[in-house]
């Protein structure tokens, strides 16, 4: 992905294709949210008695079963991305953890706790966003997996006697709490609820990072942008472009 | 002319020689190694060795079919087979099996007995049982053997001492033995009626009788009455037995010539013999299946189990097998159970591992030939889709084997511990012990197999940790007043058989009168097990409970009646196991108490199931660590963010 620099108060940060799979993404995850927790309601009556007279539990399955298709689909597309274009094995190789992560959080800790002056300087990604990113992964993983499990419990039995049907349930509704806190608590914080962005980074819709922002929160990407442009207008390399 | 010695010596040789071969009488190996039976047109002899003439005297002694028998068969060799050695404390135990149930709806007791160590059982000494009293109240369905029959004469050596060393061997605290139930004083001849009841032989006609004329029924009616040397020949048929030896006294002297007009008379049937004396013995080398039946049949206690006509028989008897097609043996009857990783002495080394479900059904490498698989016309599993691990983590019998799982375990009834094939007034499903079955349990190799199950119930004593049985004369002796028997009642005749079961304050009385009847030198509890727990009583005299080893399940692997491919379990369906519902894992296992005190502990399938039930517990506590480690972490970023946010802008 290659950032624009056409207007100097807004860079480029998110192609179309990103912001579609995280549209996706969004919808199917926050579907799953809702529905899962009723389903999960109306498996025990004895706890919530409301629900032993609700009827519609069979359309919410499907409904929920729709939203784990849409789940499916893009984080198979993203994996196709991720392997098969140039834009998708560029994002990818940046989102792999590096040392200089390790580093970032000691020396963003310190920043914390008033023993250092400065943030440390980050790149295009941060490590809190590399781990919203690889949350997501494990998430996918385990999500798909164990629900895989329960809808198709005949095959898995078959295929996957190892991973018997109480187990996933159990699984899948643990890994479902730590991702909806993760998503409620975390992700809405670093995107919504942070000062410095409430009410809210517009960045998933037009895929645009103000230019101070960037300056400010991915410094190294900025350099790097600034180091582009040089390189892009002067002619000696405008030549090799 | 003068013989030489040498010559003297030859001429003796042969004769003793032709002697020999004429008379099968004065043979113990006569053989015919014909697979043709041979005709059992014999004579017969009492315990002494004395040949009976019934066609001379009618009345006479009983005859035993250990010196009978042994005329022509290696009876000391055949008592050493599995069933007769039941009594033996140095076999091998092998694979636990069912036990000998001491049953009592007086005291509420039902406590699993075995001479064998099986992890589990109780000694019949724990109860202060002599082998005699053992004997009186299982003769019925043991065939005899050693241990029952070489007491006739030795009322004098106490098997009293010998049953409290074995005990002392088991870890059960010496102070307990104090408590009384277990002196040798109570044990000694006043107990040992062997000299009246005479020896409780092996019997070989129980098995080998080819006709339904032997009377088990009526053998075990003459072993309840303590005529033990005489149900042989009542059950056979050859006579009629008048009399009881449970009516002569301790002190009787069957040596006292002036009172042997007292024991039990024996009056043959003369024309069961020739004139030579000799009655035919309907015999058969493979015993029949319904001889097996009466002492290995179960009996469906539960409402919810189909009737007898709607269940199908064993597929292997259905196909026309025997049950001694398996469980084969040499003349040593040391019999073949069927199980894998069997082993034994004898045939059994011959026999162990080839008769089992997965030597004639699967196909194993590197087989060589002749293959056991497909033996016998076996049909060979292919298991076609269902994943390996399966016959890794499961015995057979689990698919294939016993009642089809429910929402709880089914409560039955055995031969062995329900006296079935006697004919009793007031049969009831709700009679005493309670076995429950199917309950699928991890067994000691690892794999889960399905079981029958016992909670024991009994009265005992706890010194330091441990609990032990207290003996049966104790208890009956100190709660005589403290508990009802359960009556018979005209209306209600179901509530004859089944427990009563204890309230909290008949448990608390009758701890309290336990107690009493300790020795005040013993620190020690009363405690009354039952139903998975232990009851005690607490500081202000009321009933507690708690949980102890002493008060865990008995389980032991059936493997009839085996069903078929279509009728297993997952044949058409993986979620017969595999659901959130299913009976394998989620199913009730009955906890039968004999107590309202305290209600029974519930029991699933799965806590009987231990690696199954860790690794769920295992990874459902990982992933809440992960969330409460994730979480914290992630909140103490926002927190940190937050105010350094705050501070930031402060200064500025």
């Amino acid at each position: 992905m290659s950032a624009s620099y056409e207007k100097p108060e807004m860079a480029q940060r998110f192609s179309l294709q990103y912001r579609i799979q995280h549209l996706v993404l969004l919808l199917a995850v926050l579907t799953l949210i809702f529905t899962g927790a009723f389903l999960w309601f109306m498996g025990r009556p004895e706890l919530f008695w409301w629900s032993q007279d609700f009827e519609g539990i069979d359309a919410i399955r499907v409904i929920h079963r729709i939203a784990a298709s849409a789940l499916i689909a893009v984080s198979l597309y993203h994996t196709l991305f991720t392997i098969f274009t140039r834009e998708g094995r560029r994002e990818f190789w940046l989102l792999l953890p590096r040392w200089k992560d390790v580093a970032d959080v000691t020396q963003n800790s310190m920043y914390f706790l008033g023993l250092r002056e400065e943030r440390p300087k980050f790149g295009r990604y941060t490590y809190y966003e590399k781990f919203d990113y690889w949350a997501v992964y494990w998430g996918c993983v385990i999500m798909i997996g164990t629900g895989l499990v329960l809808w198709f419990d005949q095959l898995a039995a078959s295929v996957a006697p190892w991973l018997p049907y109480r187990l996933a349930a159990e699984v899948h509704a643990d890994e479902a709490v730590l991702a909806t806190l993760a998503l409620f608590v975390w992700h809405f914080y670093n995107v919504h609820f942070n000062p410095k962005k409430f009410p809210g980074s517009l960045t998933w819709l037009h895929g645009k990072i103000p230019l101070g922002e960037l300056k400010a929160d991915h410094p190294l990407e900025y350099e790097s942008m600034l180091q582009e442009k040089d390189e892009a207008e002067s002619p000696e390399t405008g030549k090799k472009h | 002319m003068t013989m030489s010695k040498r010559s003297l010596f030859f001429i003796a040789a042969v004769l003793l020689m032709f002697t020999k071969l004429g008379l099968c009488d004065e043979d113990d190996d006569y053989r015919t190694d014909s697979r043709s039976p041979y005709v059992h047109l014999i004579n017969i002899y009492d315990a002494d060795g004395e040949k009976i003439a019934p066609q001379e005297r009618e009345f006479g002694e009983p005859y035993s079919p250990a010196a009978t028998c042994s005329k022509c068969h290696d009876v000391d060799d055949v008592n050493e087979g599995w069933h007769f050695n039941a009594g033996e404390t140095d076999i091998a135990p092998g694979r636990q099996g069912e036990p000998w149930i001491w049953t009592d709806p007086a005291t509420r007791t039902a406590l699993p007995l075995s001479y064998r160590e099986w992890p589990g059982t109780y000694r019949p000494s724990a109860l202060g049982l002599t082998d005699w009293q053992f004997a009186l109240r299982f003769g019925r369905h043991l065939p005899g053997g050693p241990i029952f029959q070489q007491k006739q004469n030795t009322a004098a050596d106490s098997g009293a001492q010998k049953a409290l060393d074995e005990f002392e061997e088991f870890d059960v605290p010496a102070d307990i033995l104090a408590l009384g139930g277990h002196d040798v004083d109570d044990h000694g001849a006043a107990k040992e009626r062997w000299k009246i009841s005479g020896a409780l032989e092996n019997d070989c006609l129980i098995c080998h009788s080819g006709n339904m004329r032997y009377s088990a029924d009526l053998r075990a009616s003459m072993i309840a009455h303590q005529n033990f040397k005489w149900a042989p020949v009542a059950a056979s048929g050859l006579a009629s037995v008048m009399g009881y030896a449970e009516n002569l006294p301790d002190n009787y002297d069957p040596d006292d010539f002036t009172s042997a007009a007292q024991l039990p008379r024996t009056k043959y049937r003369r024309y069961l013999f020739d004139d030579q004396g000799q009655a035919y013995f309907d015999i058969v080398r493979a015993p029949k299946d319904e001889r097996c039946y009466f002492c290995h049949s179960t009996h469906g206690a539960d409402p919810s189990l189909p009737p007898r006509f709607q269940r199908d028989k064993d597929v292997h008897l259905r196909a026309g097998m025997h049950c001694v097609d398996c469980h084969r043996h040499g003349l040593d009857h040391a019999m073949s159970r069927g199980y894998e990783g069997e082993t034994g002495a004898g045939s059994l080394r011959v026999t162990a591992g080839t008769l089992t479900c997965r030597a004639c059904h699967i196909e194993q490498e590197g087989e060589t030939q002749p293959a056991t698989a497909g033996r016998l016309g076996a049909p060979l599993a292919d298991h076609e889709d269902l994943p390996i691990v399966h016959l890794e983590e499961l015995e057979c019998t689990v698919c294939h084997s016993g009642n089809w799982p429910g929402d709880r375990t089914y409560r039955v009834q055995t031969a062995m511990a329900h006296a079935l094939g006697l004919a009793q007034e007031h049969r009831s499903p709700s009679d005493p012990p309670y076995i429950t079955e199917p309950v699928f349990v991890r067994q000691e190799n690892g794999k889960i197999g399905v079981h029958r199950m016992i909670w024991p119930s009994f009265w005992g004593a706890m010194v330091g940790d441990a609990i032990a049985p207290l003996g049966i004369e104790q208890v009956n002796k100190a709660l005589e007043d403290a508990l009802k028997a359960p009556q018979e009642t005209e209306e209600d005749e179901e509530a004859l058989k089944g427990w009563e079961p204890l309230g909290s304050e008949e448990i608390a009385t009758a701890l309290q009168a336990l107690q009493a009847s300790f020795d005040d030198s013993v620190t020690s509890k009363a405690v009354f097990v039952s139903g998975g727990v232990a009851h005690h009583l607490n500081h202000a005299g009321s009933v507690d409970t708690f949980e102890h080893p002493a008060a865990a399940s008995y389980s032991w692997p059936l493997a009839h009646d085996v069903r078929g491919e279509g009728q297993s379990m997952g044949a058409l369906e993986c979620t017969d196991c595999h659901a959130d519902n299913s009976p394998f894992f989620f199913g009730k296992v009955a906890v039968d108490g004999t107590t309202t005190a305290s209600p029974a502990p519930s029991s699933r399938q799965i806590d009987m199931q231990g690696e199954y039930e860790l690794e769920y517990v295992r990874v459902g506590l990982a992933f809440k660590w992960l969330i409460i480690v994730t979480m914290t972490l992630l909140i103490l970023h926002i927190l940190a963010d937050l105010i350094q946010q705050l501070v930031r802008r402060s200064k500025t």
